[in-house]
């Protein structure tokens, strides 16, 4: 089998999982819409203000969603020993790895994706700049949840660990956060903003290009005893 | 220096290797950083801007400075573990990263202390404040991974994975961090674009900086001995060693 079709096959079967388990996807949904309609009831009820922050909140909001959805990424896999047989089948265990981390974060960009025009709506955006919002989201997610993924594996088989996870994720996500949530000010201040998108799409390529091997490294020393 | 670094990564060398440097180690970590801060604290002439307020120089600069540089080494540790399979490597990155946190710490706390006077805020969103509090948490980050029950090898080599992840995520925030806040505030008064400092204040800074590393390293290596010995509770020569100490005392 060469590594095209491991990975056609394993994308397939993530794909699969995911199908099975909608509820999780709704609840993915839920948490997003929770969370961009409650935030701003923490602040001032002005719509300019309101305005200017609307990126953060959007951008907090999915980085939130993505340490959710991603603290149960490898658990299951590790409790009925996929991860072993992951390991013992000769396969390279990064096609995988980048198999998964695609359709996730496909799955945890869709709620965010399919709940902007309601954001649009709520905060009085127009459409070219839900579209950027939109773009800027969808660049940076497989960054976002490669990080999660780091974090979660190296984790495995810690309850409770949620603390920790943000503890090692919120950091190093920051760059994909200062870039991501400043394009949408920077197009309201009438800056170019295609350097930006091309910023974060480079860290999603470096970081779904290099952290699948971090990823398999620590599950290697894991299971190896 | 690659034979040294071989010979080092045996525990046994390790152990009786650094045990004989350790002594020195302390005599002059302690002579350099009671002069330099004597020198510093009593000695250099007043700042004509700051006045006095400035001689906690002599401890910021120090503790930042190796808050960055001990980040490095364990980057380069972490290296030598992954690549070299140098155990004694992974073994010194837990004891790397506390002194590192502390010395981060540190340099946050006294930064701060230094604000007040001088900027009237304890606090500004500067960037290389900002960076320097992030990568204090980084620190404590690696610190809570060791809450992973493994065998000590394998969470040993997770550690060095993250630490990697981070050595090269670092400049990324640095500059992400930089832009931000020139995007922001526009640029801060330049605070530390210090003029040119006097020969008669920058000698006692540098007497603090070599003190602090030589003290840190003191620390990293005792603490390190410590663990070579418990892991390796089971083997011979540690047997051997614990007959001897325990004829010496009797």
């Amino acid at each position: 089998m060469t590594w095209m079709r491991l990975f056609v096959k394993q994308v397939h079967r993530e794909w699969l999982l995911c199908l099975r388990q909608l509820p999780v996807f709704f609840n993915a949904c839920l948490f997003f819409l929770m969370f961009i309609l409650f935030f701003p009831l923490t602040l001032s009820p002005e719509p300019a203000l309101l305005r200017m922050m609307v990126p953060g909140i959007v951008w907090m909001a999915l980085l939130l969603a993505c340490l959710m959805s991603a603290e149960r990424l490898f658990d299951l896999d590790y409790e009925y020993g996929v991860l072993e047989q992951w390991l013992v089948s000769g396969y390279p265990l990064s096609v995988m790895i980048i198999a998964r981390i695609l359709v996730q974060s496909l799955l945890n960009l869709l709620p965010a994706l399919l709940l902007c025009p309601l954001i649009a709506f709520l905060y009085g955006l127009n459409l070219q700049e839900t579209g950027i919002l939109m773009s800027s989201l969808a660049l940076a997610t497989p960054a976002l949840l490669a990080l999660c993924a780091l974090a979660a594996v190296s984790g495995v088989g810690l309850h409770q660990r949620g603390a920790l996870m943000a503890l090692i994720v919120l950091p190093l996500t920051l760059p994909l956060l200062i870039f991501g949530s400043s394009i949408l000010n920077m197009h309201l201040s009438l800056q170019a903003i295609s350097g930006h998108l091309a910023l974060l799409l480079a860290l999603s390529l470096l970081s779904v290009s290099c952290l699948p091997f971090a990823i398999a490294g620590i599950i290697r020393s894991t299971l190896v005893d | 220096m690659w034979k040294l670094l071989y010979q080092l990564a045996s525990p046994k060398t390790f152990y009786t290797l650094t045990g004989r440097i350790l002594p020195f180690l302390l005599i002059s970590a302690l002579l350099t950083l009671i002069t330099g801060i004597i020198w510093g604290l009593v000695f250099a002439p007043p700042d004509y801007q700051q006045g006095e307020a400035f001689r906690i120089i002599y401890i910021h600069v120090p503790a930042a400075f190796l808050s960055l540089s001990l980040y490095a080494f364990m980057g380069f540790l972490a290296i030598l573990l992954l690549i070299w399979r140098i155990k004694i490597a992974g073994l010194l990155i837990r004891f790397v990263a506390q002194v590192g946190a502390s010395m981060a710490f540190i340099a946050l706390v006294t930064g701060s202390l230094w604000g007040k006077p001088m900027w009237g805020t304890w606090w500004v969103w500067d960037a290389r404040l900002t960076s320097e509090f992030i990568l204090f948490l980084l620190y404590i980050a690696i610190l809570a991974l060791y809450q992973i029950r493994n065998n000590p090898e394998g969470q040993d080599r997770i550690i060095a994975i993250v630490t990697l992840v981070g050595l090269i995520d670092l400049p990324i925030i640095h500059y992400s961090v930089y832009w931000w806040n020139t995007l922001h505030q526009g640029s801060t008064v330049g605070v530390f674009e210090k003029p040119k400092m006097a020969l008669s204040m920058l000698y006692p800074l540098l007497l603090t900086l070599i003190g602090f590393s030589l003290s840190c390293l003191a620390i990293i290596l005792q603490k390190a001995r410590l663990e070579v010995l418990y892991r390796e509770r089971k083997q011979s020569w540690v047997a051997q060693y614990r007959e001897k100490s325990t004829c010496k005392t009797s």
